[in-house]
């Protein structure tokens, strides 16, 4: 008996995986409680260091951003690295206990799996981190510098966090061949704190450095969502779109390609 | 060695699975003790074949009940997951419901639920009927379909009261109840369950056995269970398969098992006045003596039972007697006996 499912039925599993995370935040009042505070303290911590960075250099403008610009573009940053989940000891875990066979049992694409109920987390801690980041940054510096950018910035945050789905999901992977992946995640988390932008903008950085951490798939992930949110120039727009498109290309292949061979790996050799 | 099962005209509609010659083994690295060891394993790893399980061949029809049992390390879940389709075997042929499982595990899984007792599958932070409406989407059933499931399993499995409060918060056996109605919930043909009783008490576990015989009876699904309980085993299972170090040692049906291997008989008696007693029978072992009473052991082909009975009575006024058989446990730990002394056994 072949079974085919119609796109609506694919659309209704996918969509119910994605519900799940957003049911249980809701459930789980304590962790929102706790995102609020950790994105309230990070955002307010920010604004009085540049607040005094910028009086100390007794400008308005550092490398052409000004310190409302810093801040809103901080917090985009920051949006991106604190509402994600830990994605890459899921499927760690998963492989050390042995339970990805049994989740091998259902009638669920690995990838489709894990990447709706990424979403589903995504969707909701940046919803609460927005909200909380946003008032702070509102409080302390006034409203965003373009309204206009609210858009692309949507949009650039959809494919960061598809790449940073990637990475994660990568590193994840790895425990089939190395039994502790810490190492991977540290040095993937330090690049991208400081290639991606996440203290200051990479405008800040000397011009060599800026340039080439601008083209590195980490600056797609923290830098590209927030600078677009501060600046949404139509070439800003299309270059930022693009080079991010390409590395999810890059990186979507490479996860598909890891991700069978560590299936394959599995089926052969037992969890 | 059993022999080579061969396909028979309309066999399909009965077998369910059919296992033959299955071998696999793993690919593990050993290294000597110590430093050295280490270090020369470094450089020169030294790979080894360890054996999972070896020859295994068996059939199993629709809506049979087959207990699968076996030491740790026997190769039982080795046998499951190869019939699960997540691993392939070296040798060997299997099919599971018309499927060769490793090359069909996608459409495999719609026809087998799976309940393993150390791997929750509802989720912990929420309500069971949030989890039982994420498979109802999972396996392609619609809202209306799924609420009218649930509603079914709900009933037979008296989930009322659990049903929105937190997995976290219910009790083990309220919990393994909620797994094994989610696992039926795509109404499969094949239910797989590893020790599902694990830790569970026995008014939990002998309401589990009840339902899952239930569904057994309504709806023919075929249960393949793994246990260590024994009891499990005999509320359920039909036939029997025992393994042991890789190696199929036991395929019958649970009353061949007991035909074959009670080879003994117990007997409690209790007297109506206190006295030192003993029964100087050839063949009758005394287990243990009391004042009031005592308990013997004997081989009922070789000592009649009139005649032990009729001996205990000759000993005094009786008050209480009891005959039994020995625990499934007890049956099971004598195969593994004779096969751990006579390796070619099987």
């Amino acid at each position: 008996m072949q079974r085919t499912l119609s796109t609506r039925m694919l659309l209704n599993r996918y969509g119910a995986l994605f519900r799940m995370p957003l049911v249980e935040n809701l459930a789980e009042v304590g962790n929102v409680v706790s995102a609020v505070l950790v994105m309230t303290m990070f955002m307010w911590v920010f604004a009085m260091l540049w607040q005094a960075v910028f009086a100390a250099q007794g400008t308005d403008l550092i490398a052409g951003l000004t310190l409302k610009h810093t801040l809103w573009y901080l917090l985009m940053a920051e949006l991106v690295v604190l509402s994600k989940p830990l994605l890459a000891e899921e499927i760690s875990d998963s492989i050390k206990t042995g339970s990805i066979a049994y989740d091998l049992m259902r009638p669920l694409d690995f990838g489709l799996f894990h990447l709706s109920r990424y979403a589903g987390h995504v969707a909701f801690r940046a919803c609460v981190n927005l909200l909380a980041g946003g008032a702070v940054v509102w409080l302390l510096v006034g409203p965003p510098p373009a309204w206009q950018g609210l858009f692309p910035a949507v949009l650039a945050l959809m494919l960061s966090w598809g790449l940073e789905f990637c990475f994660e999901a990568l590193i994840g992977l790895a425990a089939f061949w190395t039994e502790d992946i810490s190492a991977f995640r540290w040095i993937h988390q330090k690049i991208s704190f400081i290639l991606g932008g996440l203290f200051l903008p990479l405008d800040f950085y000397p011009p060599w450095l800026a340039a080439v951490a601008r083209v590195l798939p980490f600056a797609s992930i923290i830098y590209a969502p927030g600078r677009l949110f501060v600046d949404p120039a139509a070439g800003r727009l299309l270059s930022t779109l693009a080079l991010q498109l390409g590395w999810l290309v890059v990186l979507g292949f490479a996860f598909r390609l890891l991700s069978d061979r560590a299936l394959r790996r599995l089926t052969i050799n037992g969890g | 060695m059993p022999a080579p099962i061969s396909r028979r005209k309309g066999e399909e509609q009965v077998v369910s699975i059919r296992v033959h010659q299955l071998t696999k083994s793993f690919r593990t690295r050993s290294k000597q003790e110590g430093l050295t060891g280490s270090w020369r394993a470094l450089w020169k790893p030294e790979w080894r074949q360890v054996p999972a399980i070896r020859d295994i061949s068996f059939l199993m029809e629709r809506g049979e009940a087959l207990g699968f049992i076996g030491p740790n390390g026997a190769g039982k879940s080795t046998t499951i997951k190869i019939l699960c389709g997540i691993l392939h075997p070296d040798a060997g042929t299997a099919e599971v419901l018309g499927h060769v499982p490793w090359q069909d595990r996608q459409q495999l899984c719609y026809e087998i639920g799976s309940v393993f007792g150390q791997r929750p599958q509802l989720w912990y932070h929420l309500p069971p009927v949030d989890s039982f409406h994420v498979y109802g989407a999972i396996y392609g059933l619609d809202r209306d379909a799924t609420r009218r499931r649930v509603d079914f399993l709900v009933d037979v499995f008296e989930l009322q009261h659990l049903l929105h409060t937190p997995v976290r918060k219910l009790s083990l056996g309220q919990r393994m109840r909620c797994e094994v109605a989610v696992s039926l919930l795509h109404a499969p043909k094949l239910l797989l369950l590893d020790e599902p009783s694990i830790g569970l008490d026995i008014v939990a576990k002998q309401r589990i056995r009840d339902t899952i015989r239930y569904m057994r009876d309504e709806e023919g699904v075929g249960v393949l269970l793994t246990s260590h309980d024994a009891g499990d085993i005999e509320a359920l299972c039909n036939r029997v398969i025992v393994i042991s170090d890789g190696q199929l040692i036991f395929d019958d049906t649970m009353d061949e098992l007991k035909r074959r291997h009670l080879t003994a008989k117990q007997v409690n008696v209790r007297y109506l006045e206190e006295g030192e007693r003993s029964l100087p029978m050839a063949g009758v072992e005394t287990v243990a003596a009391g004042r009031y009473g005592m308990q013997i052991r004997f081989d009922p082909r070789t000592v009649g039972v009139d005649a032990v009975i009729s001996g205990l009575h000759g000993l005094g006024s009786m008050v209480d007697i009891t005959i039994s058989d020995p625990d499934l446990e007890d049956i099971i730990g004598t195969i593994y006996a004779e096969n751990a002394l006579d390796p070619d056994a099987a």
